[in-house]
């Protein structure tokens, strides 16, 4: 069975977005599936070398619509994916949205956060975390063409194999339509200065810090300490701390060589953020809280009093 | 402008031990017992609706659920803070995996009636990430998705909504399908006594669904599995400093030697 991969050519994620869905195709995808071609959304065709030297497939399409506009993609990928099977698409909003509503826009089937695609009985069977990440599910798919994307932060980024490139074709859909809903659109960039992903070193705070003044004292921890810093879900929501710091499937997907858990009780949702970690230590004063058991040494105690006297040794 | 906010009620997963994942019926984990909350982002959805309100007074609103009586106690707070109409779509047990079926009844009932079609972008269960984006699709709406913030200015609607490259500040005109994404200071706030007295009062609109469990699926759940995650948990004993002493000492500081190395 074939499918093809579709990025977003427009966002400034699309060179690590495609080395992503290499990883997933490698570590992810049953071998009875056989990638086709890539399909890049772009804002004209001037790139034409850099998204060949990126391609995930040796065949490549350039969507050519002017800028990334989710009504007026969908549009034009009606057209361009018409006889598509399979779609696959990173783990990113991008892909999230244009999907389902494309798998729809197809009579097929929208997916999301797939963590593993095979073959069953001549159907595509996805896996993918349900109940806040706590458990997997799987799901046979009834209809195509299906059109999945994958989850965040589950493949490792993979370099481009050295296939020639054998085919690009370039398709212009800049005077499609939609998007006139829109007024007025302004983009405030949020690079990720805090740089959590990639972070080796990890300290994470939850509830247990009672409030701004503890998330200043992880916060002085961390620089001490050389480490980088992260909140729960509850914490950013509260504005303790800023959303861009909130560590979680929400969030950020971080894979630390080091991770120190303060004050969090280790909510599924927050794990998930945290579990490609290499050695994970909780301080926790409820013992029962699944992070003591999630983790690979703990401290049952007041986070900031232990946070405090680690302050002293940093 | 008229306003449909669309929530669910769901398990607070978090309250749930480990052995309570490993019950249930292998469809589903045993949730019977745990505290009803409002899916985190509905929530979110549904205080976003009230502040647009707050700052806008001549909005009617209006809150929607599918699912059984667990959800009506929820209804009643709506009630208590100034919801037009609240109303509940009877079924015994809501779709889990089926969103394609959830945006048709959501699409039907609002088929006409509203500007702005409002919803968390996730349930914390099904976590199938789909319904607005449905439910879109369905009324040939547009759809704003991850939206942070909202605001109403003259007809038209700004939103703050996050983008792979940042936050997108939008205007745009409704009809339009909002699925809120991380919005910070938006639980639900608390209604007054005085109004919960009052106003809660009031009726929830009930109306029988038929079982929509299987409509219009284009899946089929195969198998559901807990995810272990447990490790070794060496439990470090001792006061707040020795404590400290054994992470820093054992753990932390010869990491860190290699890690300079």
């Amino acid at each position: 069975m074939k499918f093809s991969v579709l990025l977003n050519g427009c966002s400034e994620s699309f060179e690590r977005r495609a080395a992503e869905l290499r990883g997933f195709i490698r570590d992810h995808v049953g071998h009875e599936f056989v990638a086709d071609k890539t399909i890049v959304l772009c804002p004209d065709f001037k790139k034409r070398d850099y998204f060949e030297a990126n391609s995930v497939t040796p065949k490549l399409a350039l969507v050519s619509l002017g800028g990334y506009q989710p009504e007026k993609a969908l549009a034009a990928l009606k057209d361009v994916c018409r006889d598509e099977e399979i779609m696959l698409l990173p783990g990113d909003f991008f892909g999230a949205e244009i999907s389902v509503r494309l798998g729809a826009r197809l009579g097929g089937a929208g997916f999301t956060g797939v963590t593993q695609m095979r073959l069953e009985d001549g159907k595509p069977v996805c896996d993918k975390k349900v109940y806040a990440q706590k458990m997997t599910a799987s799901f046979k798919i009834e209809q195509l063409p299906l059109c999945l994307s994958i989850a965040k932060g589950i493949a490792e980024e993979a370099d481009r194999v050295n296939e020639p490139l054998r085919e690009t074709v370039e398709i212009d859909k800049t005077s499609e339509a939609g998007g006139e809903h829109i007024v007025s659109c302004g983009l405030t960039p949020q690079p990720d200065e805090a740089g959590l992903e990639q972070s080796d070193f990890l300290m994470v705070g939850g509830k247990g810090l009672g409030g701004p003044e503890g998330v200043e004292r992880l916060k002085r921890l961390a620089e001490k300490a050389g480490a980088d810093w992260g909140v729960s879900r509850p914490v950013a929501m509260s504005g303790w701390a800023p959303m861009e710091r909130m560590i979680g499937v929400s969030g950020i997907m971080a894979k630390p060589e080091m991770c120190l858990c303060f004050g969090a009780s280790g909510a599924a949702a927050l794990y998930a953020g945290i579990a490609r970690g290499r050695k994970i230590i909780a301080v926790n004063r409820d013992g029962k809280a699944p992070i003591i058991h999630q983790s690979d040494a703990a401290a049952i105690d007041d986070c900031l009093a232990v946070l405090d006297e680690l302050a002293k040794l940093a | 402008m008229n306003v449909l906010v669309c929530f669910k009620a769901v398990p607070d997963l978090d309250s749930l031990h480990e052995q309570d994942w490993r019950s249930g019926d292998g469809s589903r984990p045993e949730t019977r017992f745990v505290k009803t909350i409002i899916n985190p982002l509905d929530e979110s959805a549904l205080e976003l609706a009230l502040k647009l309100r707050d700052n806008n007074g001549d909005i009617g609103l209006t809150a929607m659920t599918i699912g059984d009586e667990k959800a009506d106690a929820i209804l009643k707070t709506l009630l208590a803070l100034r919801f037009d109409e609240v109303k509940r779509l009877s079924v015994s047990s809501a779709p889990l995996f089926n969103p394609e079926a959830v945006a048709a009844v959501v699409a039907e009932q609002a088929g006409g009636n509203y500007d702005l079609i409002i919803m968390g972008g996730q349930s914390a269960d099904g976590a199938n990430g789909a319904t607005p984006l449905l439910v879109a699709e369905k009324l040939g709406w547009p759809c704003l998705t991850e939206v942070s913030a909202l605001e109403l200015n003259g007809g038209l609607i700004t939103v703050e909504s996050q983008c792979d490259d940042g936050c997108l500040r939008l205007e745009a005109k409704p009809p339009l399908v909002l699925a809120i994404g991380n919005a910070p200071s938006t639980y639900l706030r608390v209604p007054t006594l005085k109004d919960r007295m009052s106003l809660g009062k009031r009726p929830v609109e009930i109306l029988a669904l038929n079982d929509v469990s299987e409509s219009g699926s284009k899946l089929t759940p195969l198998t559901l599995t807990v995810d272990d995650h447990s490790r070794s948990a060496e439990i470090i004993d001792g006061g707040a400093a020795e404590k400290a002493a054994v992470i820093w000492r054992d753990h932390v500081q010869p990491w860190l030697g290699k890690r300079r190395r």
